[in-house]
């Protein structure tokens, strides 16, 4: 088992597809950094553009990311018969995917980590200081972060895993990405209107409270609206269901 | 070139993906439309808005299916025999082009069947909303046509287009906030084109909550779908008959 971590752990620090897409990551929060500078210089209304801001440009579309980390590390192993090697080497299904999914937490911390800490970087230099956030609290943040990225990190891989070998594993993991951004969306503007208070109630409140609270997939914000031993819950739910469920199928599952 | 267009349309028909996709089509569409999956905020809006809204899925779907079957031409030595069979690099693109054009109007006509069923009427107002939206719809394939053809391998192609999926995504969610309010007079008009010079970007124009600002007219919207269908069309063809296959 740990031969085949070291080995999956040293092919995504040697990947080039992971090292491009942390690059494009870093590359559309400064894009986004830049647009906002412009927007905030036409709109020449006396506001300014805060650390927390900027922060949040990743959290938006963190999801598609680890997607295509996930994706690039693994998909492709279907079809160049590495999955088949492996099998023939001894190794387990389940130490394989194991194996694979504490590597796609790894690479989607990783990025993170980086990312955060450019927007930080890019937080002193274009804006003016955060409005809110002390050091601590940052650190705390990016604690957070890093947290829900293992466990987002741990779902797509679990998602393209399962449909590995299969067409529908290039896709699979964009799609429900883009269901939970949705979601994501529907659940923010229900429970946090932009106008006026929350008007749901009863079971529909308490489900989209419970949502909001304890799934990795609210948690890719700027500001952290729950405490972090409900994050660490949520996310240690989540990498377990991805671990547990995806055992199940993966080693039921032919490899070609 | 027109014997390819047929093998492809043969393939098309055949291929698991697209027939899937497309009962999808009719039966969410024939759902949404008829209220029975209910969108709290399109109840009480009319069943024509309710099947415009469904022709989103479209976008989404157009943005993996078109890499995946395109890409297919690089498995197996497909694209190397026909070159052998005597077609050029650039007639196995057009060929692919149009059975992509063929597979759109397909899925739209499934999808059109699907509004009626749930109680669409088909006026005027609805047949226009429905045409300019098919041209960007074309445009948008075209250019997952051509990124799927010119990067050959379907993980690349796939994440290129899903990245672009999301980016006219966000476009809309940015454009919203730009146009209403940091562009002037002067620059709306320029704003306007370039929020509607991608699919999802027309779509949100032509759904009932769509503002005003964000709408350029019928004219500018044909001739933007129009000239993207062309450049994306053409650019792909520069330095394909050199381009070495493996």
């Amino acid at each position: 088992m740990l031969r085949i971590l070291y080995s999956d752990l040293r092919f995504l620090l040697k990947n080039l597809g992971f090292k491009l897409t942390i690059a494009a990551a870093m590359l559309y929060v400064l894009g986004f950094v830049v647009i906002l500078k412009i927007i905030m210089y036409f709109v020449n209304d006396g506001s300014f553009i805060y650390g927390e801001d900027i922060l949040s440009a990743y959290n938006d579309i963190a999801f598609i990311f680890i997607t295509t980390i996930s994706v690039i590390l693994f998909s492709a192993d279907f079809t160049n018969g590495t999955i088949r090697n492996k099998l023939i080497s001894g190794l387990k299904k389940s130490e394989i995917f194991v194996s694979s999914v504490i590597s796609g937490m790894v690479a989607s911390v990783i990025m993170t980590v980086i990312v955060t800490l450019f927007e930080a970087l890019l937080s002193i230099i274009f804006s003016e200081g955060f409005m809110t956030y002390n050091l601590a609290e940052l650190s705390d943040n990016l604690l957070m972060l890093m947290i829900t990225a293992a466990s987002v990190g741990a779902f797509m891989t679990m998602i393209v895993l399962v449909f590995g070998g299969k067409k529908m594993s290039y896709f699979a993991g964009f799609v429900v990405a883009f269901f939970l951004t949705i979601l994501k969306m529907q659940v923010t503007n229900d429970l946090y209107p932009m106008n006026g208070n929350c008007i749901l109630t009863g079971t529909k409140l308490a489900l989209y409270t419970a949502y909001d609270r304890f799934s990795p997939f609210m948690h890719f914000e700027g500001y952290p609206r729950w405490d972090l031993l409900s994050y660490t819950i949520g996310s240690v739910v989540l990498i377990a269901l991805s671990i547990g469920i995806g055992l199940i199928i993966f080693n039921r599952k032919e490899i070609n | 070139m027109f014997n390819i267009y047929k093998g492809n349309l043969v393939r098309l028909v055949k291929n698991f993906l697209f027939v899937l996709g497309c009962i999808l089509a009719l039966v969410i569409t024939f759902c949404i439309t008829s209220g029975r999956f209910p969108l709290e905020f399109l109840q009480n809006g009319k069943p024509e808005d309710r099947m415009f809204f469904a022709s989103a899925a479209m976008v989404l779907y157009y943005s993996f299916f078109t890499t995946i079957f395109v890409t297919a031409e690089y498995h197996d030595g497909i694209i190397r025999n026909r070159i052998i069979a005597g077609f050029s690099q650039t007639d196995v693109y057009v060929a692919s082009a149009l059975s992509q054009y063929s597979a759109v109007i397909i899925m739209f006509a499934v999808y059109m069947l699907g509004g009626l069923l749930g109680g669409a009427k088909y006026d005027a107002a609805l047949l226009s909303r429905l045409g300019i939206f098919l041209l960007s719809l074309i445009g948008y394939v075209t250019v997952t046509n051509a990124v799927a053809f010119r990067a050959k391998n379907v993980i690349l192609s796939t994440i290129i287009t899903m990245m672009l999926f999301y980016a006219s995504f966000n476009a809309v969610m940015f454009g919203n906030a730009i146009l209403n309010f940091i562009l002037d007079e002067k620059y709306l008009e320029i704003g306007k084109a370039v929020y509607n010079i991608h699919a999802l970007g027309q779509w949100f124009t032509l759904t009932p909550f769509s503002f005003n600002f964000t709408n350029p007219g019928t004219g500018v919207l044909l001739a933007l779908s129009g000239g993207v269908i062309i450049v994306a069309f053409i650019l792909p063809i520069i330095g394909l008959k050199k381009r070495e296959l493996k």
